[in-house]
């Protein structure tokens, strides 16, 4: 019944009233000639009134004459008629275009892309791989071929395994895999030496092939070699060549400086704030302010963005902004010496020990100093490490 | 009438619906307040209370209370309204 009414109200539908001296011949001439009618009113013997499409109407006059009757209109209603009302309604009907346009725009065009799994492939770098396909914010979804779109991506990108493109309405989600790393086989077979790779006091010194260079308790710089692939034989006072293999440790040490001007500035809010909106439409902005020059002179400018999301969390391609600008002086200020050292020295004390690859980094000491009013804090620490790189004879 | 019968008949002895063989209105009554009129039927007399409709020599009387014809096109016509009674006459 609903449907019925929508799709009358779509071709437009007009009510009349019949008169005359049997309106029911008039109306069994109606259905000879094809036309339909409904909600018929009993007003009287002679008077009844009807409602037929607007098309029908046109068509009504002669059938009416036939059976003897007059037909007055007496209301119109319907799509057709309501559209030529607001014909003349520019901006309504602007809107509407709009509206349309949104609506192919939201259900046609890819608008929001999102790229997940990747762990050292920058997602930048995929997003650019697609763009060169073709395929990026604004493209047609049906222009969009999936699997060709992975076999390209998948040849310009090798560090990627596994590519899928999944387009649900206006929101792309790309999924991919990496490549596992191959682990190299060291060819065990080649001569190789086996070098320091930094400063320290070796504590233990396990050789298991090769030539031993250095001794518990010796100090190796960078560079020095710890245990040669070269191996003189005594007895036969020959020498043979073989692939260098060891666990040295050493003591090592680590050391950091953290610095801070003395003569800095201090930043004074001045109660004073500028707030303006804009709308983000994919890759476009509506600013809802006229003057786009920066507001203050100094300023800390804080903005939020509040996008909208749907059940299954994807994001919709528009987005609210809101800057806060707010307004500061600066003065020149002396920061209280003490406390700025105490800081340095927790900062150069906590860089020390990020210094430690894992084992455990000793405090060996602590120096502050100012040099030409600049606060200096210098930690040195140190650690056990394994030390040595495998290095093949030329 | 005799072709009727013999229409009547081979109709029965086919099997076929009769509203598709005979020159009969079908008619569908839901409850108390519906009745569909399908079948070329002619409408002789309308008013709240009594609406009359035709086909060939088969008439078709549905009396009652603010009935009011719906709808109504060459299919034929739905009858809406409090029915009291539905007399048939040759």
């Amino acid at each position: 019944m609903i449907l019925k009414g929508f799709h009358n109200y779509l071709r437009g539908s007009v009510r009349c009233d019949v008169m005359g001296i049997h309106p029911e011949r008039f109306f069994n001439q109606c259905v000879k000639a094809g036309i339909a009618f409904w909600d018929i009113c009993y007003v009287t013997p002679n008077r009844m009134t009807l409602s037929m499409s607007a098309r029908d109407f046109r068509h009504i006059r002669p059938v009416a004459r036939s059976a003897g009757c007059t037909l007055r209109l007496t209301k119109k209603r319907g799509a057709l008629y309501t559209s030529r009302r607001l014909r003349r309604r520019y901006a309504l009907l602007f809107g509407a275009a709009v509206l349309a346009f949104f609506f192919w725009a939201m259900n046609s065009l890819i608008l929001t892309i999102d790229v997940t799994g990747y762990e050292r492939v920058a997602p930048a770098e995929i997003l650019s791989a697609m763009k060169a396909e073709g395929v990026g914010v604004g493209t047609r979804v049906s222009l969009v071929d999936a699997s060709r779109l992975r076999n390209k991506i998948l040849l310009e990108i090798p560090e990627l395994s596994w590519f899928t493109v999944t387009i649900r309405g206006s929101h792309a989600v790309v999924d991919v895999r990496e490549r596992g790393d191959t682990p190299e086989v060291p060819d065990h077979s080649l001569p190789a030496d086996i070098v320091s790779d930094r400063t320290g006091v070796v504590t233990i010194c396990r050789v298991f092939r090769g030539e031993g260079q250095v001794e518990v308790g010796s100090l190796v710089h960078e560079g020095d070699l710890l245990v040669s692939g070269l191996v003189h034989l005594r007895l036969d006072e020959k020498t043979m060549l073989t692939h260098a293999s060891a666990d040295i440790y050493a003591r090592v040490w680590h050391q950091a400086t953290a610095a801070v001007l003395l003569d800095g500035e201090t930043k004074v809010p001045t109660g004073r704030k500028s707030v303006r909106y804009a709308l983000s439409l994919g890759k476009f902005r509506i600013n809802f302010y006229k003057d786009g020059r920066k507001p203050f002179d100094k300023y800390d400018k804080i903005s939020n963005r509040y996008e909208m999301e749907l059940s299954d969390g994807s994001q919709l391609p528009f987005a609210l902004i809101r800057e806060t600008y707010y307004e500061y002086e600066t003065f020149r200020s002396a920061p209280d010496e003490q406390e700025q050292a105490a800081l340095l020295a927790r900062a150069a004390q906590q860089l020390v020990a990020g210094q430690g690859e894992g084992s455990v980094v000793s405090n060996l000491g602590l120096r502050v100093w100012i040099t030409d009013r600049v606060l200096y804090a210098r930690a040195t620490g140190e650690s056990v490490q394994k030390i040595g790189v495998t290095v093949l004879r030329e | 009438m005799a072709k009727m019968k013999l229409s009547q008949r081979l109709s029965r002895a086919l099997e076929l619906p009769a509203d598709a063989a005979l020159p009969v209105p079908r008619l569908e009554i839901t409850g108390r307040n519906d009745i569909l009129i399908t079948g070329k039927a002619v409408l002789l007399e309308y008013s709240p209370e009594l609406v009359r409709v035709a086909r060939d020599s088969c008439e078709v009387t549905v009396r009652g209370t603010d009935l009011r014809i719906c709808a109504m096109d060459k299919m034929g016509m739905q009858v809406l309204g409090l029915i009291a009674s539905v007399e048939f006459r040759e």
